[in-house]
């Protein structure tokens, strides 16, 4: 999917190409959509590997060859047996390997959990037990947060989705403009419709109920906006009635 | 990103440029920001934080950290101690709260935000000494040119007293690039210029309160004093490493990005015998399980606090829309020429939907 093309159909919806129409702004809310899509989709999965060196139980995830960072894992195996290490809560570290932080054994790993996804470089691997014989490796599959794309560049992103950059694109646009309520509520409405669809996709991919599978958004606003519309349409009325 | 980079690109969005007549100034925007920033952390339950902490040897108390908001595993001593609440305290030990000493065999908490305490059950026998191994000093002799004062800190506050002895050095203190000298007006406020020194005398006080805690003085951008709560351990650190997520190779620590992953007391080790001291510390401190007498607490924090445009957001830019959504939410909702109820009213409930659903992902631990 070109991102050209994308920019295009948002600039002829908005009808302009002037300024906060440019394509540079068109282009960071396509880029503000890539990643929060990231987030709140978990869409971008791809493989990565981890080496742990030395007795550390906490460590970071992998960044992939373009320097898109891993965001959380969703799949765990030791690289050289291919045995699963599963997610568990940090107590379950604990109860399967007491004083387990610090504490090596000739093992693979068996359990992880992930901490602190506020922020892509300090997000945590904690896994248990760590190996004494060697550089513990690990292979995952992760949910990735993509680079920034030029307009020029052919971004990967499902196509069937492709609109969800499209409509996040016009809610960008819409907000700048005063007023134009409406038209950010339909926008915003309908990114949350698709990428809800995304977020499914994703989670149907691990029926089980281990591991981080995304949630989609829960947004319902039509009632409260309808109603505030036309009350403050209603109060329009009146006061020009009264005035008249 | 900085808060100022986002607050740049939030004026973009809503068509301010902070030049004349600014319907929103760069001021109470970051204001706002500081609380969209706290309420993110509120909604999203998504920070998580692991500290070594001094454990009160008279109290049992640990002094947690000031981004604590809930406990969900502890230490003490490398041992894992059940965490209980304080209906069942008394099957640990009884009559705990007066403060018997011996084996720690669990942990409690109460209250929050800066009330926030966590005790350990009992008061363990051996505890780390306060102050043992630090590397602050108890005060610093500052002259006005007439007379000379004492500098102490408490709770992170600067106090300056009349003392009549000799001076010290002059303190050179470092912040962002700069350089300052550290002195004093004959009304006892402290004062920065510009050195001519380019190095740092790395100002470190022991609190006055006698619990350990140290302050790293330091500058903010423009020469304003502040100072940093240094996370503590026993043994002198002399470098800290850092290393870029998922690579393995270490530099030397900046204030940037990126996480600490070891601190050692010295060189470069896999098995280090200390933990070491940070004045500012980012994410998780990945290596701080080689510790006795000490607590560690794995908790749900809050995300760093805004204190100015420099202020690195700790958050991802993959999330910062969601920041930007909560912030113009409230902007739009301020009385003036720009406000805009409507939209304000539709951007605070995308903020609090997208808040959600994060919290629902991520912010379980299963």
């Amino acid at each position: 999917m070109l991102v050209s093309t994308v920019i295009s159909n948002i600039q002829n919806t908005l009808q302009t190409t002037g300024i906060y129409r440019s394509t540079a702004f068109v282009l960071k809310g396509i880029n503000e959509a890539l990643k929060l899509t990231s987030y709140l989709t978990l869409y971008d999965e791809r493989k990565g590997s981890l080496s742990i060196t030395g007795s550390r139980n906490v460590t970071g995830l992998p960044v992939d060859s373009d320097d898109a960072p891993m965001i959380t894992p969703l799949y765990v195996a030791n690289s050289v047996s291919g045995n699963r290490v599963n997610p568990v809560r940090i107590l379950d570290l604990e109860l399967s390997n007491e004083n387990w932080e610090g504490t090596i054994s000739g093992a693979d790993s068996d359990s992880y959990l992930v901490l602190n996804h506020v922020h892509e470089l300090e997000v945590e691997l904690v896994c248990s037990p760590i190996q004494n014989t060697g550089t513990v490796q690990l292979d995952l599959v992760g949910a990735y947060m993509p680079v920034d794309v030029l307009s020029t560049d052919d971004i990967s992103f499902p196509e069937q989705y492709g609109e969800v950059l499209y409509y996040y694109g016009l809610f960008y646009a819409y907000v700048s403009i005063p007023g134009m309520v409406k038209e950010c509520l339909d926008a915003y409405k309908e990114y949350v419709r698709l990428i809800g669809l995304m977020a499914q996709d994703s989670a149907s991919r691990f029926p089980s109920s281990q591991g981080i599978k995304p949630v989609p958004v829960e947004f319902d606003y039509d009632g409260i906006n309808r109603y505030d519309m036309d009350g403050r349409k209603d109060k329009a009325v009146q006061e020009v009635t009264q005035g008249a | 990103m900085k808060a100022g980079e986002l607050i740049d690109e939030v004026g973009e969005l809503l068509g301010e440029d902070f030049t004349y007549s600014p319907l929103w100034t760069k001021a109470e925007i970051l204001l706002d920001l500081q609380v969209v920033v706290r309420m993110f952390g509120e909604l999203t339950n998504i920070v998580d934080r692991c500290r070594t902490c001094l454990v009160d040897y008279t109290t049992g108390e640990v002094i947690v950290p000031d981004d604590f908001k809930g406990l969900y595993f502890g230490q003490y001593s490398q041992e894992f101690l059940d965490l209980v609440d304080l209906n069942e305290t008394e099957f640990l030990a009884e009559a705990w709260i007066a403060d018997g000493t011996g084996t720690p065999q669990g942990l409690t908490t109460w209250g929050s935000g800066d009330d926030a305490k966590v005790r350990v059950i009992p008061v363990p026998t051996t505890i780390e000494v306060p102050g043992g191994g630090g590397t602050g000093v108890a005060s610093v002799l500052v002259s006005d040119g007439a007379s000379v004062w004492t500098v102490t800190c408490s709770e992170g506050v600067l106090i300056s007293t009349l003392a009549g002895a000799t001076a010290d050095a002059v303190q050179v203190v470092y912040g962002y690039g700069s350089y300052w000298d550290l002195g004093i007006t004959t009304d006892g406020e402290l004062t920065l210029t510009a050195s001519s020194s380019t190095t740092a005398s790395n100002l470190v006080l022991t609190d006055i309160a006698g619990d350990g805690r140290e302050w790293a003085v330091t500058a903010e951008l423009g020469g304003v004093l502040q100072t940093d709560l240094g996370q503590w351990g026993p043994g002198v650190c002399t470098g800290i490493l850092v290393s870029e997520s998922g690579v393995d190779t270490y530099q030397t620590f900046n204030q940037d990005e990126g996480i600490v992953v070891d601190v050692y007391a010295t060189g470069v080790s896999t098995s280090p015998e200390h933990v070491g001291k940070l004045s500012d510390d980012y994410g998780m401190v990945q290596y701080g399980d080689q510790y006795l007498g000490e607590a560690t607490l794995w908790y749900k924090g809050l995300p760093k606090d805004v204190h100015s445009l420099y202020t690195e957001l700790e958050i991802s830019v993959g999330l910062l829309p969601v920041i930007k959504h909560g912030l113009m939410s409230r902007l739009l909702a301020k009385d003036g020429d720009g406000q805009d109820k409507e939209k304000s009213k539709l951007l605070g409930h995308i903020f609090l939907s997208e808040c959600f659903a994060l919290q629902d992902t991520f912010g379980k631990r299963w």
